[in-house]
């Protein structure tokens, strides 16, 4: 039972404390934080206004290195995005009672990850008008999609992975906004929250039902945790180029968005705790506990590129050799040892307990974590193609203002989601507290 | 909101004039409103009347000459509605036998150049011809006792020599001065010396079992490129009698590429060499034996050309005479003359003088010329230096110029006549004695401008259009020469129709003596390099030649094949020079040669001789609508001993600059990856080859079927030269964008078909390997499976097929080209975009002139869509639908792919592998073949065949 709930005796005083950022006056913090995403944004529109209207040549690639920043850019959102169904849906089911305090923050992390992701493959395309084609859908041409490209698998997979996300968030939100309806908020608000809670009424028949269909959601919505990911992976598997054609990128690949999910979340739940002063509810324990998740998917990002480095060597290919040789000590080897310090060595720092319960210093790696899965994916998207197998086709890549506006563009929606959100919803489930308490009397 | 209120009236009583106008206008303005936003339309002219001849949708060929400088080339031209649209090799030359190079087949262009000249100019002002004849014939008249130059280059046209003649009889106050700007006159003075026939021989390398060359470019520049590609080409079969290629130069070429042995030497070397190689040859052929063998190499070379006497060929491309006898000298004690060296069928070209220079540059400074008309010859172009500037041309009476393009300093010249573009003209020209070649325009002219011919004419007061006089020409002295039944209107339209007459006479000349003073006159010159300073030599671009064609955007994106430079040249340095200097790519340097300067960047080169530079010329119009063109050069060449000097002694230093240089290919060598695969002759490949084409067999696969035919295409790398010459073709046929010198820094070229360029050894001297790769229409190709929306599939022939308006641009297919062989259009680089004013064009490249030039048989692509090589597949369904007309299936060889077609030393070969009796078929089961990558089993349809090295030297 967690201790600095236990003196909590009062639900309205849960309540009121959660909300408190829903009625309060904007505060300067906040705004603080919410320029600069709109800034971002609008950066962000600027750059998809080159690209639409004088074409992806406004951006670094070229006749040998077709994907840059904007696929490294939606590897990392997704990845990102992976901890919010993780947490919710598999430590539901494994009935981790710590979850409660981060769930509502990291699932709706997921859901603007998501969005922020899917701005990428949409924009990357040099016939966007078409992006429809995609989509498999009964037409006078008899034209249809090609199944076999992992492309295709990942539409559905995004587009499976975001639904599910979206109505696992909502329904477990539907007892808050009940509550909300009845709460101190101005009529007009009160009526949305009203309509939202689909009639709420708190009898046990209700809580009853809410239960099972969330068991029910995260027993759909975990097997899409390892899917999303392992498809995203094979874009680079089950392509040719030494450096993707990789068979342990699965696994690999959910590890990874799974460690820089949690890092993610870290970063988020750290500064909401401090602004919203919610210290009371997302605690050193929860820190702490995520901290050693971020551990064990560390560890396993270690091992695979451990695996990696040797099947390159052990498997006599002198391209797959050659690509371990070049990411070590090619033109972009700063990014690979940048890639290994953050994801290889940073996380075995949390052995200790010291460290793992220390705000700040989690923060910080939290922050380079991300920076490293980043490097990470970017060494494997951008360097294997920079030098694949004719040496009369190596080139250099080096991104455009274009596509750093995008990810700054892309940063920017995120965060503005995000402190929109923390205006409107509640970011920590009250109920699902409240009910904890219950439980633990 | 009106569209509402309109509905609700409209429903409540019956509409009004009123409300029908609402209507209408509302209407008037969505159907003005939607159409914006659809693709762009453009201008198409319908016939007035239809020409019986001309059925729309349906090619017609035409038989004509090309026809610039001293590169004359037989072609043929394909007509599409009225326009020409591609140049192919007219294969019943004996000459060129359908050979082609890059030059001749970006030529379709320069037609539709919208910077060409398009009215007659009078001091910048236009005026009508009747006016600028009037004038002009009034000025000769006024300067009747002042000489006035008549500068061409040199004149193989038959009848427009007598033209001329007749132009100089009726006004014998014009000089007629032939001068080529890049010249071999040296050969011609060689041959008066030594056997008193001032003529350019035939050389035939078909015949040759070795040959050694000393700076002599013979496959991308020296006399006759393309006819020596198709000779040399003959004998690279090393299945037949392999020829064996010694070259000494000092500059990488395409022609020391395909040697079998380089040696790098200075410009200055060259006269020691040679002399060395003569007393060798000398000796041995007198049975003397050394005691001490000091000199190993050229002992060992003169041995085996003394093995194959008259069977082999010495050449160099030195404008020194005494060179040139010295050559001389070899080729005689090898017995070589009359064999491989053939002066009963001399070239007919390149009979300019550079003592012409001389006179006219005295002529002009002293006023004794008091006019000067430039006959498609660009004064400040190829000769500007202080003694001929362009104040001098300005001080003249009369200056005009008559070209295609407008000259250097246009404002400079009283008149500027506009000529046709060979498409446009009548010609005939003798290539080489008893070699005709006729042309006849393919379109009428598109601008007010007239065929240079005609401009004498009238200047002549014969009221006669040039190809009736051609006619008459022909009537009254060539075909009494031709040995045929027919009656001359019929023997004009079968010669017309073939674009060629050859005689088949056999031409006795005289015993040829040598002439024993000629040699002690070349041995008594002294060689006069200091050896202190750097060495500069200049030398002839394999792409450009002399540089009519500069303002060519396709020729300007086509990378050189030795640098791989596009858009500009640059100063060639050896690695050890580049050390010396602390010197890289794109460094700017400073050249001075005799108080000349001149800034270029650097290309490190590798297997450039040591303490030389290299430029070549032809680059750097200013007049161009093109910037990014190079440097010109031309006017640092020195005339001694009245021949033009193209090596010279120089100084370069550091400016600490730097120009970007545009390279289509960035890394120089394959990192042993077996990609471009060579044998030794004497080397046995069966055991090896059947190695490598197990892993075939052993696939995890079923191997694809293809049940009708499997098109195929076979590359012999010992053929190829890498001349580029299948890139431009390519890129003629089909469409294919210009993108200009910024994106290609960028890597966003957009050819279809590229080569690939390694040199391999040691880096003072290493091979050059070239090898051109295309789409490579694998059957289990990695770009089909991964398109999310199968923009990309299979045919059931085996051609991998791009659906442009399928595509919606995710690159995954280039990504995963293990060739990258895919373009992607990531600009509007066609001007087909929806959105106005953002397309990426090249200079003019965007105007409907250039348009033009379009093969309406291939889709234009817009912007976002991937684009690669099909197989030339408009080419396949052409023959396809013919073949099913005429009931029959196609026969091997009938389709040509375009580069295939263009290839001047038939690399390429292309056909149906299911046919075991085809030429690919044969090809492929040539022990030499390969596949590119083959270990990833993705199955090509194209095949290489070795590089084969003739190692059989001779240990002397």
């Amino acid at each position: 039972m967690p201790d600095d709930i236990k003196i909590l005796n009062q639900y309205q005083q849960i309540t009121d404390e959660i909300c408190r950022p829903l009625f309060k006056p904007t505060t300067k913090l906040w705004f603080f934080a919410f320029f600069p995403g709109i800034a971002g944004i609008i950066i962000g529109i600027y750059g998809v206004y080159c690209t639409f209207y004088k074409g992806i040549g406004t951006w670094g690639l070229n006749r040998t290195v077709g994907w840059g920043w904007a696929i490294t850019n939606f590897v990392w959102w997704i990845g990102i995005g992976h901890a919010g169904t993780f947490i919710s849906a598999i430590l539901l089911l494994f009935r981790q009672e710590w979850r409660t305090g981060i769930n509502r923050a990291a699932e709706t992390m997921t859901i603007f990850a998501i969005l922020c992701a899917a701005v990428f493959p949409v924009i990357h395309m040099g016939r966007v008008e078409f992006a429809f084609f995609a989509f498999p859908y009964p037409n006078t041409r008899n034209l249809w999609v090609n199944f076999n490209s992992p492309l295709l698998w990942d539409v559905f997979a995004i587009s499976t992975y975001f639904i599910v996300s979206l109505i696992f968030w909502y329904i477990g939100m539907i007892p808050d906004l009940a509550v909300l309806s009845g709460g101190k908020a101005k009529k007009i608000k009160r009526k949305i929250y009203s309509a939202l809670s689909l009639g709420w009424q708190g009898t046990a028949f209700d809580w009853k039902r809410h239960e099972k269909t969330m068991i029910l959601l995260a027993s759909l919505a975990t097997p899409l945790v390892i899917s999303v990911h392992s498809v995203v992976s094979m874009d680079f598997a089950t392509s040719i180029i030494p450096g993707w054609h990789s068979t342990i990128f699965p696994p690999y690949f959910v590890a990874g968005a799974i460690f820089s999910g949690f890092a993610m979340v870290q970063t988020l739940v750290i500064i909401t705790r401090k602004i919203l002063k919610l210290e009371n509810y997302i605690t050193l324990k929860h820190i702490d506990s995520m901290n050693k998740i971020i551990l064990l998917t560390g560890s396993m990002v270690a091992l695979a590129y451990v695996v990696e480095a040797f099947y390159a060597i052990y498997s006599g290919n002198e391209f797959e050799e050659f690509v371990l040789l070049n990411r070590a000590t090619g033109p972009f080897a700063l990014g690979f040892w940048i890639m290994i310090f953050c994801n290889m060595i940073i996380p075995q720092l949390f052995w200790f307990k010291k460290i793992r319960r220390n705000i700040r210093i989690t923060f910080l790696f939290s922050l380079l974590i991300n920076f490293g899965m980043w490097m990470e994916r970017f060494t494997i998207i951008t360097v294997s193609l920079q030098r694949d197998f004719m040496p009369s086709n190596w080139a250099y890549y080096r991104p455009t203002f274009v596509e750093v506006a995008l990810f700054i563009g892309t940063i920017g929606l995120f965060f503005t989601l995000y402190l929109l959100f923390l205006r409107l919803f509640p970011v920590v489930s009250f109920s699902e507290i409240k009910h904890q308490i219950k439980e633990n009397e | 909101m009106e569209k509402k209120n309109t509905n609700k009236n409209s429903y409540q009583n019956a509409s009004s004039r009123r409300e029908f106008l609402k209507i209408l206008g509302f209407g008037a303005g969505v159907t003005a409103l939607f159409p914006a936003c659809e693709q762009p339309v453009r201008k198409m002219i319908p016939y007035l009347i239809q020409p019986e001849e001309v059925i729309p949708g349906k090619a017609s060929h035409y038989a004509t000459t090309y026809r610039q400088g001293n590169l004359i080339c037989p072609v043929v031209v394909k007509s599409r509605d009225g326009r020409p649209i591609k140049i192919e090799g007219n294969q019943l030359s004996s000459v060129t036998e359908g050979g082609t190079n890059a030059r001749i087949q970006a030529s379709i262009l320069d037609l539709y150049n919208p910077g060409r000249s398009k009215n007659p100019l009078f001091m910048k002002n236009q005026i009508s011809w009747e006016e600028a004849d009037l004038q002009i014939k009034t000025r000769f008249e006024e300067l009747n006792n002042k000489k006035i130059a008549f500068v061409s280059e040199t004149i193989s046209s038959p009848s427009e020599k007598k033209l001329i003649e007749k132009l100089i009889s009726r006004f014998p106050n014009i000089e007629h001065l032939e001068i080529d700007a890049i010249s071999f006159e040296a050969i011609r003075l060689a041959n008066k010396a030594c056997f008193g026939m001032e003529i350019i021989p035939a050389y035939q390398f078909q015949e040759a079992d070795i040959v050694v060359g000393f700076n002599c470019d013979f496959l991308g520049g020296w006399i006759s490129p393309v006819e020596f590609s198709k000779q040399y080409s003959k004998r690279k079969e090393p299945e037949g009698n392999l020829i064996r290629h010694i070259q000494f130069e000092s500059t990488f070429t395409i022609t020391g590429a395909a040697a079998d042995e380089r040696f790098p030497i200075n410009p200055s070397e060259e006269k020691a060499f040679l002399l060395s190689l003569l007393t060798q040859i000398e000796r041995i052929k007198t049975g003397q034996k050394y005691i001490h063998n000091i000199d190993y190499e050229i002992d060992r070379i003169a041995s085996e050309l003394f093995q194959h006497k008259t069977r082999s060929l010495v050449v160099s491309g030195s404008n020194i005479e005494e060179i040139q006898i010295l050559v001389n000298a070899i080729n005689w004690e090898l017995g070589n003359i009359g064999s491989t060296i053939d002066f009963s069928k001399p070239y007919l070209t390149f009979k300019g003088k550079g003592l012409n220079i001389e006179r006219l540059t005295e002529g002009i400074t002293t006023k004794s010329f008091a006019g000067a008309i430039f006959y498609q010859f660009d004064p400040l172009f190829f000769l500007e230096n202080p003694q001929l500037s362009q104040q001098h041309i300005q001080d003249l009476g009369l200056s005009v110029f008559m070209g295609t393009m407008p000259p250097e300093s246009e404002h400079i010249y009283t008149y500027i006549l506009p000529v046709n573009h060979f498409l446009e003209s009548w010609s005939d020209s003798e290539i080489k004695q008893d070699f005709y070649s006729l042309g006849q325009p393919l379109t009428h002219p598109l601008f007010s401008s007239r065929q240079r011919e005609d401009i004498l004419l009238k200047w002549m007061d014969e009221d006669v259009l040039f190809n009736d006089y051609l006619k008459d020409f022909w009537e009254t002295e060539i075909f009494p020469l031709a040995s045929t039944n027919l009656e001359f209107p019929d023997f004009w339209d079968e010669t017309l129709q073939k674009g060629i007459f050859e005689l088949q006479k056999e031409t006795n000349i005289d015993k040829i003596n040598w002439d024993e003073k000629s040699l002690a006159l070349a041995l008594h010159k002294k060689n006069e390099f200091a050896g202190s300073s750097v060495e500069i030599q200049l030398f002839e671009s394999s792409v450009f030649g002399e540089g009519n064609q500069i303002s060519n955007p396709w020729l300007l994106e086509l990378p050189d094949p030795v640098t791989k430079q596009c858009w500009g040249n640059a100063a060639l340095i050896s690695l050890k020079l580049a050390e010396k200097l602390e010197l890289s790519n794109g460094q700017t340097i400073k050249i001075s040669v005799n108080n000349k300067q001149i800034k270029l960047p650097v290309i490190v080169l590798p297997g450039q001789a040591n303490n030389t530079v290299s430029i070549a010329l032809g680059f750097g119009k200013q007049n161009s609508m093109l910037n990014d063109n190079g440097v010109n050069v031309f006017h640092l060449a020195e005339i001694k001993n009245g021949l033009q000097q193209y090596s010279l002694e120089g100084k370069i230093s550091k400016t600490g600059n730097f120009t970007p240089i545009a390279l289509g290919q960035l890394h120089n060598s394959q990192e042993g990856r077996n990609l471009i695969r060579k044998k030794l002759e004497s080397e046995s490949l069966s055991n090896q080859n059947n190695q490598e084409h197990k892993n075939r067999e052993d696939s995890f696969y079923e191997p694809a079927e293809f049940p009708g035919y499997h098109w195929g295409l076979a590359v012999d790398l010992n053929k190829c030269t890498g001349c580029g010459t299948c890139i431009i073709a390519c890129q003629s046929e089909n469409n294919i964008a210009v993108v200009g010198k910024p994106e290609v820094i960028r890597k966003h070229e957009m050819h279809w078909l590229r080569i690939d360029r390694y040199f391999e050894g040691n880096e003072e001297n290493p091979e050059m390997l070239v090898q051109p790769v295309m789409c490579q229409h694998c059957d289990y190709a990695p770009c089909e499976n991964v398109c999310p929306v199968s923009a990309t599939s299979h045919s059931v022939e085996g051609v991998n097929q791009m659906v442009y308006n399928r595509c919606i641009g995710t690159r995954y297919c280039a990504n995963n080209c293990p060739y990258k062989v895919r373009r992607f259009n990531w600009f509007d680089y066609a001007k087909t975009d929806v959105y106005k004013n953002n397309e990426v064009v090249v200079d003019g490249m965007d105007s409907d002139m250039v348009r033009m030039a379009l093969n309406p048989d291939v889709t234009v692509r817009s912007k976002g869509v991937i684009e690669k090589c099909s197989f030339c597949i408009q080419r396949i369904v052409e023959i396809k639908n013919k073949a099913k007309l005429e009931n029959r299936a196609i026969c091997d060889g009938e389709i040509k792919m375009a580069c295939e077609q263009s290839c001047p030393s038939g690399a390429l070969v292309f056909g149906d592998m299911n046919n075991p009796e085809s030429r690919v078929s044969k090809l492929i089961q040539n022990d030499r073949s390969y596949q590119l990558l083959e270990e990833i089993s993705t199955s090509p349809s194209v095949t290489y065949l070795r590089k084969t090295i003739n190692n059989n030297k001779l240990n002397a």
